[in-house]
């Protein structure tokens, strides 16, 4: 992937609070400073004054002085991330407000068996539509067994990702990321059936399709393509259900802060 | 981190306002690009059952993320600062588990 040396953690909030008081801590370096562009920015104290860079703000300077931000009291937590699109997309709105006040040492062993529910829940939805019986249409061990046994030709009797076990993995919500290996949230290799250099789960860059890695897991099956909206004979067209269609349209970078500038 | 900061940075506007500690840590706070790609519109037809063909081909689907920003915290950590990794991932890599956690004062 793009990022092989650089591990970081990418944190996309709906609303930031950072530190915006002035530091006399000459180890901060604050780049594209500017004295006259009519915002506080950089190392200043009021707009385009004081700081390390600008002329002193003028004494008393009302209501541009910055009040150094209040951290005290009780914090609550009030939502969870760690793998991207799982709690979009196992979550229900039942326990959607638990889930996200949920502490990752625990929070496999609470949703474990409701992300089953909900896997098994989505396959009902077509077996419906299809015109079959939800008890046939099931879950079906997916490309993570075949990567860690290795292809199986005689079916999926000795694919250890069963339903319980992908979504115990799932449960675990924390975006895992290696330090040694290329950051990738999943690459299949060589794909179906051997899937030869497949590496996965070291972390993820803004450009890996996440939401594509996490449908293939549900709903692909053992070559990553069940639900690949193909003609099935005697049953009629499969849904799409391993690809959402829409790939990355932002342009990172490859510097820091590797997302691109506001559109 | 409560009490023990990583370091400072002003909220950036259109361009990005950066800081490097001593220790090596970046830090970036502001609008950015939202990078997030899905065809959340669908997917919710998908959940809701009124979707018999799932999700839409290449060319249908529509990124409902496309042209948003976000407002962004970027931490980058030099790995030193880390430690050993302390897990394992599911195809038994040595990893560290990370997540996030938005908190609001009471």
């Amino acid at each position: 992937m793009k990022l092989h040396t650089i591990k970081y953690m990418f944190l996309s909030l709906c609303a930031a609070t950072m530190f915006v008081a002035c530091d006399d801590d000459d180890a901060l370096e604050t780049v594209e400073t500017s004295c006259t562009d009519g915002i506080m920015n950089g190392t200043e104290t009021g707009v385009d004054c004081g700081g390390t860079s600008c002329a002193p703000c003028e004494e008393g300077g009302g209501e541009m002085m910055v009040t150094p931000p209040d951290f005290s009291g009780t914090y609550a937590q009030v939502d969870f991330m760690g793998r991207p699109g799982i709690n979009t997309v196992l979550s229900i709105p039942d326990f959607k407000d638990s889930y996200n006040q949920a502490v990752p040492s625990t929070i496999a062993e609470f949703y474990q068996k409701d992300f089953e529910n909900r896997l098994e829940g989505l396959h009902d939805v077509y077996a419906e539509l299809l015109g079959l019986d939800p008890e046939d249409v099931n879950y079906q061990p997916n490309i993570l067994g075949d990567i860690l046994n290795g292809p199986n030709k005689d079916g999926f009797t000795d694919n250890i990702v069963s339903a319980e076990v992908l979504t115990t993995v799932l449960a675990n919500d924390v975006l895992e990321v290696a330090p040694d290996l290329p950051t990738t949230y999943f690459n299949g290799g060589s794909g179906a059936p051997n899937f030869e250099g497949a590496i996965g789960f070291t972390g993820r860059t803004p450009q890996d399709d996440v939401i594509d890695v996490s449908l293939i897991l549900l709903f692909g099956g053992g070559d990553g393509a069940r639900f690949n909206g193909q003609e099935v004979e005697g049953v009629g067209t499969f849904p799409r259900l391993v690809s959402d269609g829409v790939a990355i349209t932002a342009n990172p970078t490859d510097t820091f802060p590797y997302l691109g500038s506001p559109e | 981190m409560i009490g023990s900061p990583l370091g400072q940075v002003a909220i950036s506007t259109e361009s990005a306002l950066t800081t490097t500690t001593e220790s090596g840590i970046s830090l970036f706070a502001g609008p950015r690009q939202d990078a997030f790609f899905f065809d959340f519109g669908q997917f919710n037809k998908v959940i809701g059952g009124t979707a018999p063909e799932g999700f839409l081909p290449v060319g249908e689907a529509v990124d409902t993320f496309d042209g948003a920003n976000t407002m962004a915290l970027v931490l980058e950590i030099p790995n030193s600062i880390l430690g050993e990794t302390t897990g394992t991932n599911v195809l038994g890599l040595k990893v560290y588990k990370t997540w996030v956690t938005t908190n609001r004062k009471q």
